[in-house]
Protein backbone atom coordinates (compact mmCIF):
# COMPACT_ATOMS: atom_id res chain seq x y z
CA UNK A 1 0.00 0.00 0.00
CA UNK A 2 1.40 3.15 -0.94
CA UNK A 3 0.08 6.28 0.92
CA UNK A 4 0.89 9.91 1.92
CA UNK A 5 2.59 10.41 5.11
CA UNK A 6 0.18 11.42 7.74
CA UNK A 7 2.11 14.13 9.25
CA UNK A 8 4.33 15.45 6.64
CA UNK A 9 1.94 15.37 3.53
CA UNK A 10 4.45 16.77 1.23
CA UNK A 11 5.06 15.02 -2.38
CA UNK A 12 8.03 14.23 -1.17
CA UNK A 13 7.40 11.99 1.71
CA UNK A 14 6.10 8.77 1.17
CA UNK A 15 4.90 5.70 3.51
CA UNK A 16 4.99 2.14 1.66
CA UNK A 17 3.70 -0.08 4.32
CA UNK A 18 4.57 -3.63 2.97
CA UNK A 19 3.27 -5.46 6.37
CA UNK A 20 2.09 -4.77 9.73
CA UNK A 21 4.52 -4.55 12.94
CA UNK A 22 4.49 -7.78 14.64
CA UNK A 23 4.68 -6.85 18.49
CA UNK A 24 3.88 -3.53 18.47
CA UNK A 25 3.82 -2.99 22.64
CA UNK A 26 7.98 -2.97 22.08
CA UNK A 27 8.29 0.37 19.87
CA UNK A 28 11.95 -1.22 18.69
CA UNK A 29 10.77 -4.56 18.28
CA UNK A 30 11.25 -3.51 14.51
CA UNK A 31 14.84 -2.79 14.84
CA UNK A 32 14.62 -7.05 15.14
CA UNK A 33 12.14 -7.49 12.09
CA UNK A 34 14.09 -6.79 9.17
CA UNK A 35 12.51 -4.77 6.15
CA UNK A 36 8.53 -5.83 7.23
CA UNK A 37 7.82 -1.58 6.42
CA UNK A 38 9.76 0.11 4.12
CA UNK A 39 9.92 4.00 3.93
CA UNK A 40 9.95 5.35 0.81
CA UNK A 41 11.38 8.86 0.26
CA UNK A 42 12.06 10.79 -2.78
CA UNK A 43 14.55 13.23 -2.19
CA UNK A 44 14.83 17.20 -3.71
CA UNK A 45 16.70 15.66 -7.06
CA UNK A 46 14.00 13.54 -8.18
CA UNK A 47 14.88 10.67 -7.62
CA UNK A 48 13.15 7.83 -5.31
CA UNK A 49 14.98 5.74 -2.32
CA UNK A 50 13.71 3.43 -0.25
CA UNK A 51 15.32 1.65 2.97
CA UNK A 52 13.79 -0.81 5.47
CA UNK A 53 15.03 -0.05 8.96
CA UNK A 54 18.01 -2.32 10.16
CA UNK A 55 19.64 -3.45 13.03
CA UNK A 56 21.68 -0.25 14.21
CA UNK A 57 25.66 -0.98 14.24
CA UNK A 58 26.43 0.17 17.72
CA UNK A 59 29.85 2.36 16.69
CA UNK A 60 30.43 5.34 18.60
CA UNK A 61 33.49 7.38 18.80
CA UNK A 62 34.56 6.86 22.62
CA UNK A 63 35.60 9.79 24.33
CA UNK A 64 35.92 12.28 20.89
CA UNK A 65 33.92 14.73 19.40
CA UNK A 66 32.80 14.49 16.08
CA UNK A 67 31.72 17.87 14.14
CA UNK A 68 29.59 17.16 11.26
CA UNK A 69 31.06 15.27 7.78
CA UNK A 70 33.74 17.82 7.05
CA UNK A 71 31.22 20.71 5.88
CA UNK A 72 29.09 18.07 3.24
CA UNK A 73 26.52 17.63 5.51
CA UNK A 74 23.79 17.99 2.69
CA UNK A 75 20.78 20.35 2.37
CA UNK A 76 21.98 22.73 4.98
CA UNK A 77 25.45 24.88 4.24
CA UNK A 78 24.50 27.51 6.41
CA UNK A 79 26.02 26.78 9.45
CA UNK A 80 26.23 28.05 12.72
CA UNK A 81 22.93 27.57 14.40
CA UNK A 82 20.20 29.29 11.77
CA UNK A 83 17.62 26.40 11.09
CA UNK A 84 17.15 24.22 8.57
CA UNK A 85 14.99 25.33 5.62
CA UNK A 86 11.87 23.91 6.62
CA UNK A 87 11.07 25.51 10.22
CA UNK A 88 7.10 25.46 9.50
CA UNK A 89 4.91 28.06 11.09
CA UNK A 90 6.06 28.56 14.13
CA UNK A 91 3.67 31.60 15.41
CA UNK A 92 0.52 29.51 15.81
CA UNK A 93 -0.30 25.93 16.84
CA UNK A 94 3.26 24.26 16.13
CA UNK A 95 2.21 23.09 12.51
CA UNK A 96 4.33 21.96 9.89
CA UNK A 97 4.87 24.28 7.08
CA UNK A 98 2.70 22.34 4.17
CA UNK A 99 4.63 23.93 1.26
CA UNK A 100 8.57 22.89 3.48
CA UNK A 101 9.88 19.73 2.36
CA UNK A 102 10.70 16.78 4.84
CA UNK A 103 13.18 15.18 5.55
CA UNK A 104 15.16 17.80 3.78
CA UNK A 105 18.40 15.55 4.22
CA UNK A 106 17.24 13.24 2.43
CA UNK A 107 19.73 11.60 1.09
CA UNK A 108 23.69 12.68 0.35
CA UNK A 109 23.88 15.29 -2.57
CA UNK A 110 27.66 15.52 -3.05
CA UNK A 111 28.50 13.47 -5.75
CA UNK A 112 31.99 14.25 -6.16
CA UNK A 113 32.98 12.96 -3.05
CA UNK A 114 34.23 9.65 -2.96
CA UNK A 115 31.25 7.04 -1.82
CA UNK A 116 34.06 5.31 0.49
CA UNK A 117 34.69 8.73 2.30
CA UNK A 118 31.62 9.90 2.56
CA UNK A 119 28.90 9.23 5.99
CA UNK A 120 25.70 8.94 5.25
CA UNK A 121 23.23 11.57 6.74
CA UNK A 122 19.30 10.95 6.72
CA UNK A 123 16.13 11.15 8.23
CA UNK A 124 13.65 8.52 8.00
CA UNK A 125 10.07 7.87 9.13
CA UNK A 126 8.24 5.05 10.21
CA UNK A 127 5.24 4.85 11.70
CA UNK A 128 4.40 1.77 13.80
CA UNK A 129 0.71 1.15 15.35
CA UNK A 130 -0.01 4.74 15.14
CA UNK A 131 3.14 6.46 16.43
CA UNK A 132 6.12 8.18 14.56
CA UNK A 133 9.32 6.70 14.91
CA UNK A 134 12.30 8.81 13.20
CA UNK A 135 15.75 7.65 12.13
CA UNK A 136 18.13 9.73 12.21
CA UNK A 137 21.54 8.95 10.73
CA UNK A 138 24.36 10.87 11.36
CA UNK A 139 27.47 10.51 9.92
CA UNK A 140 26.42 6.62 10.32
CA UNK A 141 25.28 6.42 13.03
CA UNK A 142 21.46 5.82 13.50
CA UNK A 143 19.37 7.73 16.57
CA UNK A 144 16.00 6.79 17.33
CA UNK A 145 13.09 9.14 18.02
CA UNK A 146 9.84 7.88 19.33
CA UNK A 147 6.85 9.88 19.79
CA UNK A 148 6.16 8.32 23.29
CA UNK A 149 9.26 10.01 24.48
CA UNK A 150 9.00 13.05 22.35
CA UNK A 151 5.07 12.99 24.21
CA UNK A 152 6.76 13.20 27.45
CA UNK A 153 9.67 15.54 26.79
CA UNK A 154 6.69 17.82 25.29
CA UNK A 155 7.57 20.68 27.90
CA UNK A 156 10.96 21.56 25.86
CA UNK A 157 9.43 21.95 22.62
CA UNK A 158 9.74 25.58 22.92
CA UNK A 159 13.56 25.71 23.38
CA UNK A 160 13.89 24.10 19.84
CA UNK A 161 11.31 26.87 18.74
CA UNK A 162 8.21 24.53 18.63
CA UNK A 163 5.28 26.45 19.85
CA UNK A 164 3.23 24.30 22.26
CA UNK A 165 -0.98 24.42 21.16
CA UNK A 166 -3.36 26.86 22.30
CA UNK A 167 -5.03 23.90 24.49
CA UNK A 168 -1.68 22.66 26.47
CA UNK A 169 -2.19 26.21 28.93
CA UNK A 170 -1.74 25.97 32.11
CA UNK A 171 -5.51 27.29 33.37
CA UNK A 172 -6.78 24.32 30.84
CA UNK A 173 -4.88 21.53 32.85
CA UNK A 174 -5.60 23.09 35.91
CA UNK A 175 -9.34 22.69 34.79
CA UNK A 176 -8.91 18.93 34.60
CA UNK A 177 -9.75 16.32 36.85
CA UNK A 178 -6.64 14.40 38.42
CA UNK A 179 -7.41 11.29 36.57
CA UNK A 180 -7.74 13.23 32.80
CA UNK A 181 -4.22 14.91 33.79
CA UNK A 182 -2.39 11.52 33.75
CA UNK A 183 -3.83 11.13 30.25
CA UNK A 184 -3.08 14.32 29.58
CA UNK A 185 -0.05 14.38 27.52
CA UNK A 186 -0.99 10.80 25.46
CA UNK A 187 -4.46 12.78 24.47
CA UNK A 188 -3.53 13.53 20.48
CA UNK A 189 -6.86 15.57 20.89
CA UNK A 190 -5.00 17.84 23.78
CA UNK A 191 -1.58 17.58 22.10
CA UNK A 192 -2.05 16.85 18.48
CA UNK A 193 0.20 14.18 16.31
CA UNK A 194 0.80 17.14 14.46
CA UNK A 195 2.98 19.28 17.29
CA UNK A 196 5.00 16.08 18.43
CA UNK A 197 5.86 15.71 14.80
CA UNK A 198 7.19 19.00 14.62
CA UNK A 199 9.06 18.86 17.70
CA UNK A 200 10.69 15.30 16.47
CA UNK A 201 11.78 16.76 13.63
CA UNK A 202 13.23 19.75 14.97
CA UNK A 203 15.12 17.00 16.92
CA UNK A 204 16.22 15.59 13.62
CA UNK A 205 17.42 18.36 11.96
CA UNK A 206 19.23 19.28 15.40
CA UNK A 207 20.84 16.08 14.98
CA UNK A 208 21.59 16.78 11.28
CA UNK A 209 23.11 20.45 11.37
CA UNK A 210 26.83 20.42 10.64
CA UNK A 211 27.84 22.42 13.57
CA UNK A 212 25.97 19.73 16.32
CA UNK A 213 28.83 17.83 17.93
CA UNK A 214 27.98 14.88 19.07
CA UNK A 215 29.99 13.38 22.10
CA UNK A 216 30.00 10.40 24.01
CA UNK A 217 28.66 11.19 27.36
CA UNK A 218 26.31 10.70 30.54
CA UNK A 219 23.24 11.79 31.47
CA UNK A 220 22.14 11.92 35.46
CA UNK A 221 25.81 12.01 37.06
CA UNK A 222 24.46 14.71 39.25
CA UNK A 223 21.77 12.70 40.14
CA UNK A 224 23.85 10.28 41.24
CA UNK A 225 25.68 12.31 43.59
CA UNK A 226 21.89 12.53 45.49
CA UNK A 227 21.29 8.79 45.72
CA UNK A 228 19.04 8.87 42.20
CA UNK A 229 20.47 6.45 39.66
CA UNK A 230 23.34 5.45 38.12
CA UNK A 231 24.06 7.69 35.35
CA UNK A 232 22.83 6.54 31.97
CA UNK A 233 25.65 5.85 29.46
CA UNK A 234 24.85 7.61 25.90
CA UNK A 235 25.30 10.15 23.18
CA UNK A 236 25.02 14.29 23.42
CA UNK A 237 24.19 16.11 20.38
CA UNK A 238 25.39 19.82 21.62
CA UNK A 239 24.91 22.61 19.43
CA UNK A 240 27.43 25.50 20.65
CA UNK A 241 25.29 27.96 18.99
CA UNK A 242 21.74 27.57 19.94
CA UNK A 243 22.83 25.85 23.42
CA UNK A 244 20.43 22.74 22.70
CA UNK A 245 21.63 19.24 23.70
CA UNK A 246 19.71 15.94 22.76
CA UNK A 247 20.72 13.17 24.79
CA UNK A 248 20.46 9.64 23.26
CA UNK A 249 20.77 6.70 25.55
CA UNK A 250 23.38 3.78 24.79
CA UNK A 251 20.67 1.15 25.07
CA UNK A 252 18.98 1.26 21.50
CA UNK A 253 20.63 4.51 20.78
CA UNK A 254 17.07 5.68 21.58
CA UNK A 255 16.00 9.81 21.88
CA UNK A 256 16.06 10.17 26.11
CA UNK A 257 15.70 14.06 26.32
CA UNK A 258 16.74 17.07 24.48
CA UNK A 259 16.51 20.59 26.05
CA UNK A 260 18.21 24.06 25.96
CA UNK A 261 21.33 24.17 28.29
CA UNK A 262 22.12 26.71 30.57
CA UNK A 263 25.60 28.44 31.05
CA UNK A 264 26.44 25.64 34.33
CA UNK A 265 25.34 23.00 32.29
CA UNK A 266 27.37 23.32 29.19
CA UNK A 267 30.34 23.80 32.16
CA UNK A 268 29.17 20.24 33.08
CA UNK A 269 28.95 19.11 29.61
CA UNK A 270 32.29 20.76 28.94
CA UNK A 271 33.94 19.19 32.06
CA UNK A 272 32.69 15.87 32.31
CA UNK A 273 30.26 15.02 29.04
CA UNK A 274 27.41 15.06 31.35
CA UNK A 275 24.13 16.75 31.93
CA UNK A 276 21.39 17.05 34.99
CA UNK B 1 26.32 42.33 50.07
CA UNK B 2 28.32 41.92 46.72
CA UNK B 3 30.58 39.27 45.57
CA UNK B 4 33.34 39.91 42.78
CA UNK B 5 31.50 39.55 39.56
CA UNK B 6 34.11 40.83 36.57
CA UNK B 7 32.05 42.76 34.67
CA UNK B 8 34.30 44.19 32.70
CA UNK B 9 35.94 41.12 32.00
CA UNK B 10 32.93 39.32 31.10
CA UNK B 11 31.78 42.47 28.96
CA UNK B 12 34.63 42.19 26.80
CA UNK B 13 34.74 38.30 26.07
CA UNK B 14 30.80 39.08 25.08
CA UNK B 15 32.07 41.65 22.66
CA UNK B 16 34.34 39.07 21.21
CA UNK B 17 32.09 36.39 21.25
CA UNK B 18 29.37 38.90 19.11
CA UNK B 19 31.98 39.54 16.96
CA UNK B 20 33.23 36.10 16.49
CA UNK B 21 29.27 35.07 15.46
CA UNK B 22 29.73 38.09 13.04
CA UNK B 23 32.38 36.13 11.05
CA UNK B 24 30.29 33.22 11.33
CA UNK B 25 32.58 31.86 14.17
CA UNK B 26 32.43 31.86 18.67
CA UNK B 27 34.75 31.95 21.16
CA UNK B 28 33.42 28.29 21.77
CA UNK B 29 35.23 27.93 18.58
CA UNK B 30 38.19 29.94 18.73
CA UNK B 31 39.18 29.83 22.67
CA UNK B 32 38.13 27.26 24.39
CA UNK B 33 39.67 28.55 27.77
CA UNK B 34 37.94 32.32 27.18
CA UNK B 35 34.73 30.32 26.46
CA UNK B 36 35.08 28.50 29.71
CA UNK B 37 35.42 31.69 31.31
CA UNK B 38 32.32 33.51 29.67
CA UNK B 39 30.09 30.70 30.62
CA UNK B 40 31.69 30.90 34.54
CA UNK B 41 30.49 35.09 34.27
CA UNK B 42 27.27 33.58 33.00
CA UNK B 43 26.48 31.49 35.47
CA UNK B 44 26.86 33.89 38.18
CA UNK B 45 24.32 36.53 36.02
CA UNK B 46 22.00 33.71 35.41
CA UNK B 47 22.25 32.92 39.37
CA UNK B 48 20.85 36.35 39.97
CA UNK B 49 18.54 36.40 37.31
CA UNK B 50 16.72 33.10 39.16
CA UNK B 51 17.37 34.72 42.51
CA UNK B 52 15.47 37.82 41.59
CA UNK B 53 12.50 35.34 40.81
CA UNK B 54 12.59 33.93 43.65
CA UNK B 55 9.34 34.79 44.94
CA UNK B 56 8.26 32.88 41.58
CA UNK B 57 10.07 29.62 42.30
CA UNK B 58 9.27 29.68 45.89
CA UNK B 59 5.18 30.11 45.33
CA UNK B 60 5.40 27.45 42.31
CA UNK B 61 6.95 25.01 43.99
CA UNK B 62 4.79 25.46 47.33
CA UNK B 63 1.66 24.84 45.20
CA UNK B 64 3.15 21.84 44.64
CA UNK B 65 4.14 20.63 48.16
CA UNK B 66 0.41 22.09 49.01
CA UNK B 67 -1.10 19.20 46.31
CA UNK B 68 -2.62 22.59 44.84
CA UNK B 69 -1.04 21.38 41.12
CA UNK B 70 0.48 18.43 40.28
CA UNK B 71 3.67 17.13 38.88
CA UNK B 72 3.26 17.71 35.46
CA UNK B 73 1.83 21.67 35.64
CA UNK B 74 4.94 21.84 37.81
CA UNK B 75 7.52 20.58 35.05
CA UNK B 76 5.35 22.87 32.34
CA UNK B 77 5.63 26.18 34.21
CA UNK B 78 8.77 25.59 35.87
CA UNK B 79 10.33 24.88 32.51
CA UNK B 80 8.84 27.77 31.08
CA UNK B 81 10.04 30.29 34.20
CA UNK B 82 13.61 29.00 33.39
CA UNK B 83 12.69 29.91 29.78
CA UNK B 84 11.96 33.73 30.50
CA UNK B 85 14.97 33.62 32.91
CA UNK B 86 17.26 32.88 30.04
CA UNK B 87 15.94 35.42 27.54
CA UNK B 88 16.36 38.16 30.64
CA UNK B 89 20.15 37.08 30.73
CA UNK B 90 20.03 36.96 26.53
CA UNK B 91 18.66 40.56 26.34
CA UNK B 92 21.20 41.55 29.38
CA UNK B 93 24.05 40.18 27.47
CA UNK B 94 23.32 42.24 24.78
CA UNK B 95 22.89 45.46 26.70
CA UNK B 96 26.07 46.11 28.39
CA UNK B 97 24.98 49.42 29.78
CA UNK B 98 22.27 47.45 32.00
CA UNK B 99 24.73 44.34 32.30
CA UNK B 100 27.57 46.49 33.91
CA UNK B 101 24.71 47.73 36.47
CA UNK B 102 23.76 44.37 37.47
CA UNK B 103 24.51 43.86 41.52
CA UNK B 104 25.37 40.31 41.92
CA UNK B 105 23.74 38.61 45.33
CA UNK B 106 25.94 36.78 47.51
CA UNK B 107 23.00 34.47 48.30
CA UNK B 108 22.15 33.94 44.95
CA UNK B 109 24.65 30.86 44.37
CA UNK B 110 23.16 29.04 47.39
CA UNK B 111 19.29 29.92 46.09
CA UNK B 112 20.19 28.99 42.59
CA UNK B 113 21.78 25.94 43.74
CA UNK B 114 18.55 24.69 44.70
CA UNK B 115 16.83 25.24 41.71
CA UNK B 116 19.25 23.30 39.85
CA UNK B 117 18.71 20.38 41.56
CA UNK B 118 14.76 20.89 40.48
CA UNK B 119 15.52 21.19 37.03
CA UNK B 120 17.72 17.43 37.65
CA UNK B 121 14.51 16.18 39.95
CA UNK B 122 12.16 17.29 36.98
CA UNK B 123 14.08 15.80 34.53
CA UNK B 124 14.55 12.61 36.45
CA UNK B 125 10.96 12.35 37.54
CA UNK B 126 9.64 9.21 35.76
CA UNK B 127 6.23 8.12 35.23
CA UNK B 128 4.17 5.23 36.88
CA UNK B 129 3.92 3.42 33.55
CA UNK B 130 7.80 3.04 33.59
CA UNK B 131 9.25 -0.30 34.64
CA UNK B 132 10.69 -0.40 38.17
CA UNK B 133 14.22 -0.55 36.77
CA UNK B 134 14.40 2.25 34.48
CA UNK B 135 16.32 5.46 34.76
CA UNK B 136 14.64 8.56 36.76
CA UNK B 137 12.74 8.68 40.29
CA UNK B 138 9.22 8.37 41.07
CA UNK B 139 6.34 10.77 41.97
CA UNK B 140 7.16 9.72 45.65
CA UNK B 141 10.99 10.40 45.31
CA UNK B 142 10.10 13.07 43.94
CA UNK B 143 7.55 14.90 46.53
CA UNK B 144 10.09 13.93 49.45
CA UNK B 145 12.91 15.54 47.21
CA UNK B 146 10.49 18.50 46.50
CA UNK B 147 9.41 19.02 49.94
CA UNK B 148 12.93 18.74 51.36
CA UNK B 149 14.02 21.24 49.22
CA UNK B 150 11.17 23.57 49.36
CA UNK B 151 12.13 24.02 53.33
CA UNK B 152 15.16 25.24 52.44
CA UNK B 153 14.25 27.49 49.74
CA UNK B 154 11.69 28.98 52.10
CA UNK B 155 14.80 30.77 53.85
CA UNK B 156 14.88 33.24 51.28
CA UNK B 157 11.58 34.20 51.10
CA UNK B 158 11.42 36.94 52.91
CA UNK B 159 15.28 38.83 51.62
Amino acid sequence: MRSRHPIYPQENVVVVNSSSISNQNDEFDFLESTTKEIILAKDTSGSFFAEGFTPPLPQRHGGRTTNGIGGSNPGNGSGGSSPAPSSGNLDGNCPSNPTSKFPYQLAPNNQNQNKNKKKKNSIEVKIVNGQIILRVTRDDMPFFINEMTARKKIYHAPDFDVALPDNLDLEYVKSLSTKDRLKYLSDPGILPQECVGEYMKKLGQHLLDPTTEIKVGTLGGNGATKGWNEPIPGTHAFNPGTGNDVFFADDGFKFHTGMNLNDGQRIDLEDNNNIL
Amino acid sequence: MTQTFHKVRYIELLKKDQSLESKNSSLYKEDRIEYRELLSYGVILYNQIIYNRRHDYISLIEKYVTNEIDSLLLRLQFFQIQREDKKIKKDLEKNFERLSNVLIDSKSGEFSLLIADIFDACEALKSDSEPEEAYGITELQFRAFLEKNFLQMKKYSDK
